[in-house]
């Protein structure tokens, strides 16, 4: 028994107990989010409300419709396990060996999941009983991992944004039913992409606004003045 | 033999344990021993020559404040009382408002006492939520970041910032400033030969000129200032002498600088070849990557020109800024005048998602911790200001983005950058939003909605910081709005993507 305990021991010191036995990969924190933008090319909309008798407020906004397409990239660890050997250790190796067949996967270091992804070059428990290896004095290396081990995850979404034109100087012809022009003129758009077109006969129904390569017509909404009541109602 | 077996586990998972992170890094528990000064060790690292481990000292420093007050948000602030009667004193002249330097205060100091144990219970959940995840042998992904504020090392920091974007990481000791620059996986470390007395004066200086009106749309007396600025906290820095993005971790005297108005060599501000996010640490930038970001539609209230108290000067572009910008996402709102109540408003806060202040904020700095305050209209129940110490107290995780176009919302005396509940901006961060614009002076209203049609024009097609550099571009492009006085005072903080 005692012969048989020394030469083991002496083949485990011998054995060199070296080589490549663990790689896993863990995945961490995302490192990054990739954001692809696309916006559609703007559509000029507006809006023409008569505010009071005479005037007309026009607002103009420019639609978009926007789709983000996001990539989150996670980061992973890259563990390298190499048995280094250890004899001394190797008795107890050799004891615990049936326990590692499921030792490792109860800690996370076997297998693949959504947060982990680990080869071995053989079974844990072989490892612990092999002579060449010791699993328990590996030695690990750890980096960052430069490829990505896992997958990324991407998502699209669609969202509208009106934004106001504004410092824009556009043409308009104030219109009644018949598309008969009323008045004519040039007007520039403020801050809030709002301007103010005065002296708008109460029979006007439309605004055509030009400019900017976009011709489109407003509605005028709002209450017209009573008949007789605006400074330019009658023709 | 059983004995033997278990003692041979426990050594193995001790030799395992420790390793698996990269990077140079410090026990949990020896940075709780050195809880007290903090600062002490990361000048003892940096002395010693172990740049990396000064680096992952100075994160845990900096992500401290954060990370405990998002432990507690919900009690971290309170209810600071009516605070009218206080505002009163401060709204008598209305400079004063902006300037509320010197105010005494007759309140008692129990709302700081009360700030301070929650402090203390905060900084007790950091410390021990270090050591869970240091422990956490399973789990990695405890260790490494995910839902964590586990203190990132320099090689893990390093992996968040693209080649061309450089993170800076300034820490003042003393009077000593030491920069930490970290760009294409390099950590390096430089000593400012200005002192932090220096830079305060130098940045004094520049905020004189810029927080005022250009006498003429030629006024340059920035520059020579911005100038100076530069030649003091970041030509030292090589790596920040080329960079596109610069990722600013202000400390001290520095968390007042508006750095995309400091002029390089070529004689140009930095906005024109880049663009500056404010951090508190690589940590809590890394922390703000796992947030849920623009998931939702955009929800967007706008609050604008409240019914002030007497004293408080109205600002009518304001209201027009609110309504206009509510039209730019579908289903927006806007709380204008009197509808602005502070209940109303905080009622809405869990409605909406994009947060859009357009009115005057009150700086109280370190005179009464969390009663800086953003000014919304009073009624029975409420005083009207929304202040610091209350925000942190409203779950504002679900937000995307919180724009203060008020005056001085980002400005802070505690020394304690935007973490610390003296800045209006910090508060909104502590609450849980994870990108928040503050100004640091009192900007011209009507420029204001200029800068802010811009910025959130480009918000969805290029992001959040990318969009406030381009428009602050397009007001440098604008004669009228090309001095720094009407774009630089907007700092961003947080996510920028």
């Amino acid at each position: 028994m005692r012969r048989a305990v020394a030469i083991v021991a002496v083949t485990a010191a011998l054995a060199g107990c070296h080589g490549l036995s663990y790689t896993g990969y863990r995945r961490g924190a995302p490192k990054r989010i990739d954001i692809e933008r696309t916006p559609t090319e703007p559509v000029i909309i507006g809006k023409a409300v008569r505010t009071t008798g005479t005037e007309v407020r026009v607002r103009l906004l420019a639609f978009r419709e926007v789709v983000l397409e996001r990539t989150k990239h996670y980061a992973a660890l890259e563990l390298e396990g190499r048995a280094t050997g250890n004899p001394i250790l190797e008795p107890v190796e050799w004891l615990l060996a049936p326990f590692l067949s499921f030792f490792p996967r109860n800690l996370g270091y076997d297998g693949r999941t959504r947060d982990y992804r680990a080869t071995w070059t053989m079974e844990p428990m072989i490892l612990a009983l092999s002579p060449a290896h010791s699993v328990f004095t590996a030695r690990f290396t750890v980096k960052i991992a430069d490829g990505e081990p896992f997958p990324s995850r991407t998502s699209y979404r669609r969202h509208n944004m009106y934004l106001p034109v504004y410092d824009q100087t556009v043409r308009y012809r104030v219109l009644d039913d018949a598309r008969t022009e009323l008045s004519a003129g040039t007007l520039t758009t403020d801050v809030h992409g709002t301007a103010i077109i005065p002296d708008v006969p109460a029979r006007a129904v439309g605004i055509e606004l030009t400019g900017a390569g976009v011709s489109i017509v407003l509605p005028v909404e709002g209450v017209p003045p009573p008949v007789g009541g605006g400074s330019s109602a009658a023709p | 033999m059983r004995r033997a077996a278990v003692v041979a586990a426990v050594l193995a998972v001790g030799c395992i344990n420790g390793r698996f992170r990269p990077g140079a890094q410090l026990p949990a528990r020896t940075l709780e021993r050195h809880a007290a000064d903090l600062g002490g060790l990361v000048a003892k690292e940096l002395a010693a020559g172990r740049t990396a481990r000064a680096f992952f000292v100075l994160e845990a420093e900096k992500t401290r404040p954060y990370a405990g007050a998002r432990f507690i948000a919900g009690k971290y602030g309170g209810d600071l009382g009516d605070l009218r009667p206080l505002f009163a004193t401060v709204f008598r002249a209305p400079e004063d408002m902006v300037a509320s330097r010197g105010l005494r205060l007759t309140r008692d100091n129990a709302p700081v006492n009360e700030r301070a144990s929650l402090t203390a219970e905060a900084d007790d959940l950091y410390w021990r939520h270090l050591r869970a995840a240091e422990k956490s042998l399973g789990d990695f992904s405890k260790q490494y970041g995910r839902n964590t504020f586990a203190t990132v090392t320099s090689v893990e920091a390093s992996i968040l910032f693209a080649p061309d974007e450089v993170f800076i990481s300034y820490f003042v000791h003393g009077d000593e400033v030491v920069a930490f620059a970290l760009t294409g996986g390099k950590l390096a470390s430089h000593r400012l030969s200005a002192s932090a007395r220096d830079i305060a004066r130098a940045n004094a200086a520049l905020m004189a000129v810029l927080s005022v009106p250009p006498e003429s749309p030629d006024d340059d007396r920035w520059k020579a200032p911005a100038a100076k600025l530069y030649e003091l906290v970041l030509a030292p820095i090589p790596e920040a002498a080329e960079a596109k993005v610069l990722y600013i971790s202000p400390d001290g005297p520095l968390s007042n600088v508006a750095f995309d108005v400091l002029v390089d060599a070529t004689g140009q501000p930095l906005i024109e070849r880049g663009r500056v996010t404010y951090l508190h640490s690589a940590t809590v930038y890394r922390y703000l990557l796992q947030r849920p970001l623009l998931d939702a539609s955009p929800q967007f209230l706008a609050i604008g020109n409240p019914v002030y108290p007497a004293g408080v000067p109205d600002l009518p572009a304001a209201a027009r800024e609110a309504e206009t910008l509510a039209l730019v996402f579908d289903g927006g709102r806007a709380m204008i005048g009197a509808d602005a109540t502070e209940q109303a408003v905080v009622a809405q806060l869990a409605e909406h998602n994009i947060l859009h202040f357009a009115t005057h904020g009150v700086l109280l700095g370190t005179e009464l911790p969390g009663a800086s305050s953003i000014m919304l209209t009073a009624n029975d129940g409420d005083d009207g200001f929304l202040s610091a110490a209350e925000l942190v107290n409203i779950d504002l995780t679900h937000t995307y983005l919180a724009v203060l176009s008020a005056c001085q919302t980002s400005v802070t005396s505690g020394g304690g950058g935007s973490s610390d509940l003296s800045s209006i901006a910090g508060a909104f961060m502590i609450a849980g939003a994870p990108t928040v614009v503050g100004s640091l002076w009192n900007v011209s209203d009507a420029s204001t909605t200029r800068l802010m049609l811009a910025f959130y024009g480009e918000f969805l097609t290029a992001g959040a910081g990318e969009a406030m550099a381009r428009a602050k571009r397009a007001m440098r492009k604008d004669p009228r709005f090309a001095h720094p006085y009407y774009w630089a005072a907007f700092l961003l903080y947080g996510w920028d993507k």
